[in-house]
């Protein structure tokens, strides 16, 4: 009932600013605009302050932003959803941990602002006929972009600051639907923005030759890129929020000494690490559609990324999602000492552990080395005899879609270690899930080598079924699982039993993501080269080139270290709201944090 | 027939590897992409 009453408040809304300001959506263009070009800036057109470097100070903003609004516009969507399992399960514990993930977010909302504002202020400093022509583009979408924030603002605070007082009974469902209405308003926002940066890469809603501005705002909005993006962006946000979350589980369960309180972050732990690779399983794919729209769109652009100076990039990227891939399992695997029956599954480790590590050398091994004459006289030509042809897509394909298949193997087995399924069937239905690995691990490899055997647009071709067939495994695994471990014997999950060792696997997570993020995020930026529109208007500053490897590098990884600085304040501050002063005059007692709230319930089974 | 839990496997397996193939065939030839021997190097 309040769903649907929360979701015709947002049709309402949505209809409401259709009709009240038709011209901020539609926006025909004005005849004057139709006549006015691109504007076509000289280098010294672009402001210089205090000798700062523009691009390297924009872009330190617009990836700070970028970082704290994945996360605080991902927390929400994973704390609705798991406020909902708490309302479905009638357990408090849910509710409780979907409170305390909120917590964390709203100490990162306001420099989530602040970094936004910061680097708003930077772009019309530094680049103003760049921000006069996006003004000129989407026009009064940029006023519902600020009337979204405050809404986002308004439902954020209210989301967090009710969850007491509408807990229960039909007050929860209202609580649910406010949770609703800051998931859209959120999305929406990320929507917008996300326009804007497809814009700049594959412009639309404007004349080819002289950039006038010749469409509507709409048109502009739903360029080629825009829908890849907010994809491929909505899913990683999802994989971030959690491992971000992940890594405050992991600083409190290290922290505390409690072991009540410390089988409370264990499973916050897990379970945002559950959130982490249920988001990252699917994100190759979103990833694979953006370049392969970007190659649609613009061949040259796809072979700047792929094949130019970026590729090298592309193996850092491989480094960095196997070091993910390893840690997210590594902490799997040490989870299996939570369960009696966890030893059962350890014998399994060392081959999940062998096929994830040979995956992960595959995806790292270069295809084109950069040799001297005479390495290239040693190897016998510039490919290596074997391992060149592990360079090629085919291979890395193969070996990406094992990882994942693998990744999940040992979440299955964590969550098969506490249950012993009762139905008659269950050696069967063991057999069929077994059966089902081989068969469709047998069918990655085979289209693997199909790709090698096929010109390349059949290598290209032949990654759909490889994606497919991990999916169709996924699936169809956990459709079995959920009728076989139907009225199944749970066995106690000791929350709390885990090696301090394997929360650092809970760092690595947040750290390995934001540094991805950074590398991506600069690679996709880096596609525009010399333009600030591409093809449209060209960018003249002195700083409009391709930065080296090393300075991308070195300017990524102190971005990373300072958002990794603000979010250790983050988990600090959240700590610190839990911790109250002794009374001078009280009679001293040992506890300086209070545990979390707990509802009376017990931290965990 | 299925009182064996490897005949349950192997049954399993064919069942499987036809889902694969069918699955396969489908994709290639929705793509435009139709899957000839003659592709194969000789």
């Amino acid at each position: 009932m309040a769903f649907r009453t929360s979701t015709s408040i947002i049709a309402l809304c949505c209809l409401a600013i259709l009709v009240l300001f038709p011209d901020l959506v539609f926006a025909a263009a004005d005849a004057a605009d139709k006549l006015l070009p691109a504007p076509k800036p000289g280098r010294l057109d672009y402001p210089v302050v205090a000798g700062i470097s523009a691009r390297t100070l924009v872009w330190g903003f617009a990836q700070m932003h970028l970082f704290l609004a994945a996360f605080v516009l991902a927390v929400p969507i994973f704390s609705i959803a798991m406020e909902y399992l708490g309302q479905l399960s009638g357990d408090e514990r849910y509710d409780n941990m979907a409170h305390e993930f909120m917590k964390i977010t709203m100490s990162a909302y306001s420099l989530t602002a602040l970094f936004g504002g910061s680097l708003a202020l930077a772009l019309f400093l530094f680049y103003p006929h760049l921000m006069g022509y996006m003004m000129r583009v989407f026009r009064g979408q940029v006023l519902i972009y600020a009337l979204l924030f405050l809404l986002e603002s308004v439902t954020l605070y209210i989301y967090y600051y009710s969850w007491n007082a509408l807990r229960y009974g039909n007050r929860k469902w209202y609580h649910m639907s406010i949770g609703l209405l800051l998931n859209t308003v959120g999305l929406t926002l990320m929507f917008i923005a996300n326009d804007w940066a497809t814009f700049m890469m594959s412009p639309a809603g404007v004349d080819p030759a002289t950039g006038a501005v010749t469409g509507t705002v709409w048109e502009a909005t739903r360029n080629h890129l825009w829908n890849p993006l907010n994809l491929h962006r909505f899913v990683a946000n999802i994989a971030y929020g959690g491992a971000i979350v992940g890594g405050y589980a992991a600083y409190m369960f290290l922290s505390e000494t409690d072991p009540k309180v410390k089988a409370h972050y264990d499973w916050m732990g897990y379970t945002s690490n559950f959130i982490a690779i249920a988001g990252f399983l699917p994100l190759p794919f979103a990833g694979y559609w953006l370049m392969a729209e970007i190659y649609a769109y613009s061949q040259q652009m796809g072979i700047t990324a792929m094949g130019g100076i970026l590729a090298w990039l592309f193996i850092i990227q491989a480094v960095l999602i196997g070091t993910i891939m390893l840690a997210a399992n590594y902490y799997l695997w040490c989870g299996l000492m939570r369960t009696d029956r966890g030893a059962d599954y350890a014998k399994y480790v060392k081959y999940i552990a062998f096929v994830i590590v040979c995956g992960f050398l595959v995806w790292v091994t270069p295809h084109s080395l950069i040799l001297t004459t005479q390495e290239i006289r040693q190897l016998g030509g510039t490919h290596h005899k074997f391992l060149g042809p592990l360079g090629i897509m085919p291979a890395k394909n193969t070996a990406v879609n094992l990882m994942l298949v693998f990744t999940f193997l040992s979440f299955q087995m964590f969550y098969r270690s506490s249950r012993i399924p009762t139905v008659s069937w269950a050696k069967a239905g063991n057999m069929v899930i077994i059966a089902l690995y081989i068969a469709g691990c047998a069918n990655i490899v085979a289209a693997g080598i199909y790709g090698y055997l096929t010109p390349t647009v059949y290598k290209v071709g032949a990654s759909v079924p490889q994606v497919i067939s991990t999916l169709s495994i996924i699936i169809f695994s956990v459709i079995i699982d959920v009728f076989m471990l139907r009225g199944a014997r749970t066995t106690k999950v000791h929350w709390g039993r885990m090696s301090e060792r394997s929360q650092y696997a809970l760092f690595v997570l947040p750290v390995a993501f934001t540094w991805l993020m950074g590398l991506m995020g600069y690679i996709r930026s880096s596609l525009r080269t010399h333009w600030h529109v591409y093809t449209i208007m060209r960018d003249n500053s002195p700083e409009a080139y391709i930065p080296t490897i090393g300075q991308a590098g070195n300017t990524i990884t102190i971005i990373t270290l300072s958002f990794m600085g603000v979010m250790v304040f983050v988990f600090w501050l959240s700590r610190l709201g839990e911790t109250r002063q002794q009374d001078p005059g009280a009679q001293v007692q040992p506890a300086a944090v209070t545990p979390p709230r707990l509802h009376g319930q017990e931290a965990a089974q | 027939m299925f009182s064996s839990k490897w005949m349950v496997l192997i049954a399993a397996m064919l069942i499987w590897a036809a889902y694969f193939h069918t699955m396969d065939w489908m994709i290639m030839e929705a793509q435009g992409l139709p899957v000839q021997m003659t592709l194969m190097p000789r």
